[in-house]
């Protein structure tokens, strides 16, 4: 196990545990207004200080790790599910199956990924599951691409056609002869795509479309702090730094299985 | 007493279409193939004789149906192929590759190998076969062509070529063909492995009864295994003998 | 006698994987090559005969290997007649030596060859490299003469290729005359016919031998097929598991091996007049390289069907039996 893969999985481990155990480690109550004690800096009271209601911001950020976890990973698993079955559908059939599916790869993307969200909450009502549910269904083409491409090479090795000459049906070949060439950069992608669906619900909750006040969440943490940045500088920067440290701790990983599995693929 | 037919090649021709580089139209179509015409016996071994680019290659994807836009018929065991599914196809043909680094999937152990294809033949034919009989059947399989048992759970890369080369010949005779394509089984070989290998394909031809087409460039080579030789040239045969 | 150009002495290289285990790869490896002579080196894979070539142009990453023993190599060309020692450590001349002194053919063409430059720019790269003041036109002419004596044809349409445009015939050619453009005095050719087919192998053969005939150079043929090269060099090395078991003129050892190793190699080779009978096989496999236990006794011992008690406990010397030199007690006098 590399460098970078071990202080990556030691970023998300401690967010999950803290994310799993936040009721019990929150000092205070994340939505508990206390107007006496607005706009307090961080002190031993409260570490991360206090916002513009007298909410502890530290329970706040504490308790909103759950949120965007969840959503980072349920979404991507939408986002890569979908894009894994197209791509190897595509790549495996050809012809005029690859061509539709790859039209409407097409049409997905020719839309801004952000824009297609801001739309569909517009319409939904902008709770948890939907905004899981709409991350998942518009980040799946660059994957069902990256899918395909390595299938069009796969399909053509020998143990691909000696399986095939052996009478194997297509189902068979495709998940037990393809799918395990193709399963590395589909886990990378995975790790790495959950750090910009955080991003991205992060975003939405600042823009107020993500999940609803008073339930925290980093990015509506971030966005009632940015009124405040002038005298409050501790409102923006803590959510702030939970959303790069996760994000970060991501990529990590995924940076850090790209390299694991690279030096293996060379020594075959 | 003279053999049965097994395979027959009448006037097969196979081209493919060149596209223009823009708008991806057909502008022409190249010949690899011209009006093949042979004859199979059972029980013989077909040489295949040509320099790369010939087309040698091409027949064993059309015998196959890994290409299957031709003219001409192909008849193996009297039906023509094209009538065959690919399930009744593999029950008649097996196909030996060149290369085999490449012809054993990188990410499966040897015993998963050897047990789907085990599994396959029981499913052809409906037989049912439980565990035991299985692994029964592979450490048959291996001590036949003098592997240790060990090799079961190793990963090809972590073979030798040779070995490797053995196990894609066991999994091709596994489902039990009637004829057994060789795409230049030896090329990829050292001379002491290519002797092995030549000796396990006499014998397996004896033991399992079947025909060989065995595809190479190798005027030597051919001549030593070989009963009959076609030479392709360009696509044509130039010799018959 | 002509004067040595290259030669080894007790030559050894080793390696390590991971850390953990060293691999022995060459073990006192003694050649000598003389000027104008052409000299083949024969090995299975996993010999080490790839590994030898590589180290006489010192191409293989310093840090990663231990070896001992020296390659000198003479020449009459530069003046003060340096040796050519492994730990030569000035880049500079090290380059110099590279493609003016002693060059290579590689085994695969396709690889050898940039896919993003035309071939005609890869061949005048080579002699600019070299001979940094000759002119744009000298240098086209220069180009073109070269690429013909390889015998292309179409000399102006392969020029302007991208080298997937052409066959591995066409490619191996300008391998060729990549490595010629400079007359090295002594040619290495790593197998330059296993990805060829067989009949390009022998025009492939005929013209390095052609070259290096016409112009006075020495040939180290690198290849695991005795039975091709025979005609084309003067004298021959085998090689197994990284020692040498025996070396003798090319015809001879041919016609009348003596080790029982290749004696079994020259005999598995298939043709015509072995129709019908099964080819003898060399059984078991090359010992692993990692264990010194295999070293204190014949090398060949595990798989040799003519072996005697010594051999599982003394390494035997060289000894000499008509005009060749066998490592094997069968022919101690």
């Amino acid at each position: 196990m590399n460098k970078t893969l071990k202080i990556g999985i030691i970023i998300i481990g401690l967010f999950l545990l803290v994310g799993i155990f936040a009721k019990h480690i929150s000092p205070k109550n994340p939505v508990q207004q206390n107007l006496l004690e607005r706009l307090q800096p961080p002190s031993s009271k409260h570490f991360f200080g206090t916002d513009e209601l007298g909410r502890d911001v530290f329970s706040r950020v504490i308790n909103s790790t759950m949120v965007s976890l969840s959503v980072g990973i349920i979404s991507v698993s939408i986002s890569v599910f979908l894009g894994t079955i197209v791509g190897l559908v595509a790549g495996y059939y050809g012809k005029k199956i690859d061509i539709i599916l790859m039209r409407i790869v097409d049409i997905v993307l020719c839309f801004p990924t952000f824009f297609l969200i801001l739309m569909v909450i517009a319409f939904l009502k902008p709770n948890i599951y939907n905004i899981m549910i709409v991350i998942g269904l518009t980040s799946w083409p660059g994957l069902a691409r990256y899918v395909r491409a390595e299938v069009l090479s796969i399909r053509e090795r020998e143990y691909v056609l000696s399986a095939k000459l052996a009478g194997l049906g297509s189902s068979k070949i495709i998940f037990y002869h393809i799918l395990p060439n193709v399963i590395v950069p589909v886990i990378i992608n995975f790790t790495l795509g959950i750090g910009s669906a955080i991003l991205i619900e992060s975003a939405l909750s600042f823009l107020g479309l993500g999940i609803q006040p008073p339930q925290p969440s980093w990015g509506n943490i971030l966005a009632s702090g940015k009124d405040y940045i002038h005298i409050a500088w501790w409102l923006s920067l803590f959510p702030g730094m939970a959303i790069f440290i996760t994000v970060m701790g991501f990529n990590l990983v995924g940076e850090g299985l790209r390299q694991k599995f690279n030096i293996k693929e060379k020594k075959l | 007493m003279k053999n049965s037919l097994l395979l027959k090649f009448d006037s097969v021709s196979k081209s493919y279409p060149v596209y223009s580089s823009i708008l991806r139209r057909v502008m022409s179509r190249k010949l690899v193939l011209e009006k093949i015409t042979f004859e199979l016996e059972e029980g013989k071994v077909l040489g295949v004789l040509g320099a790369s680019g010939s087309g040698k290659t091409t027949i064993a994807k059309l015998i196959t149906k890994i290409e299957e836009e031709y003219s001409g018929r192909i008849i193996l065991n009297n039906i023509n192929i094209k009538n065959m599914t690919h399930k009744e196809l593999a029950k008649n043909v097996s196909m030996v590759f060149q290369n085999p680094y490449s012809s054993l999937n990188p990410k499966h152990k040897i015993r998963f190998v050897l047990e789907e294809r085990i599994n396959q033949y029981a499913k052809l034919y409906n037989n049912k076969i439980d565990n035991y009989e299985i692994k029964e059947h592979i450490l048959e399989l291996l001590n036949y062509m003098k592997l240790p048992a060990e090799i079961l759970s190793c990963y090809p890369h972590q073979l030798s070529g040779g070995q490797k080369q053995r196990i894609a010949i066991l999994c091709a005779i596994i489902l039990k063909p009637k004829l057994l394509i060789l795409d230049e089984p030896l090329s990829s070989l050292d001379i002491s492995l290519q002797a092995q290998i030549l000796n396990y394909l006499i014998d397996i031809k004896q033991k399992y009864n079947l025909t060989y087409i065995f595809i190479t460039h190798d005027q030597d080579l051919a001549e030593y295994f070989c009963d009959n030789i076609i030479k392709i040239n360009k696509g044509v045969i130039c010799e018959n003998n | 006698m002509d004067k040595k150009i290259l030669e080894s002495k007790n030559y050894s290289l080793s390696y390590k994987i991971d850390n953990k285990k060293k691999y022995y790869i060459l073990r006192n490896i003694n050649i000598e090559i003389f000027k104008k002579q052409k000299v083949a080196l024969i090995g299975e894979s996993g010999s080490g005969k790839s590994t030898f070539a590589y180290s006489l142009l010192n191409l293989i990453p310093r840090d990663e290997i231990d070896f001992c023993g020296e390659i000198n190599f003479y020449s009459d060309k530069i003046c003060c007649k340096k040796k050519f020692l492994l730990n030569f450590s000035d880049e500079d001349e090290l380059n110099h030596i590279r493609g003016n002194h002693i060059s290579i053919i590689f085994q695969d063409p396709f690889s050898a060859l940039n896919p993003v430059f035309i071939v005609g720019k890869q061949v005048e790269e080579m002699i600019l490299n070299h001979n940094k003041k000759i002119s744009n036109d000298e240098l086209h002419l220069k180009t073109k003469s070269l690429l013909k004596s390889v015998k292309l044809q179409d000399i102006d349409i392969v020029y302007k290729k991208f080298p997937h445009q052409l066959s591995g015939g066409q490619l191996q050619r300008i391998c060729i005359a990549t490595s010629i453009a400079n007359i090295p005095e002594l040619l290495i050719a790593d197998e330059p016919t296993t990805s060829l087919d067989a009949q390009l192998r022998v025009e492939v053969l005929d013209l390095i031998n052609s070259f290096v005939k016409k112009n006075y150079m020495s040939l180290l043929l690198i290849t695991h097929d005795l039975n091709i090269v025979k005609d084309y060099v003067d004298y021959v090395y085998i090689l197994y598991a990284g020692e040498i078991l025996e070396h003798g003129h090319g015809n001879v050892l041919s016609k009348n091996p003596l080790h029982p190793y290749t004696q079994l190699l020259i005999s598995a080779y298939p043709d015509k007049t072995k129709k019908g009978k099964l080819l003898p096989v060399i059984e078991g496999q090359m010992p692993n390289l990692t264990e010194k236990k295999f070293f204190t006794r014949c090398i060949f011992f595990n798989r040799c069907p003519k072996k005697i008690e010594k051999c599982n406990s003394l390494v035997p010397d060289f000894y000499k039996a008509g005009d060749s030199f066998v490592k094997c007690f069968l022919y101690e006098k």
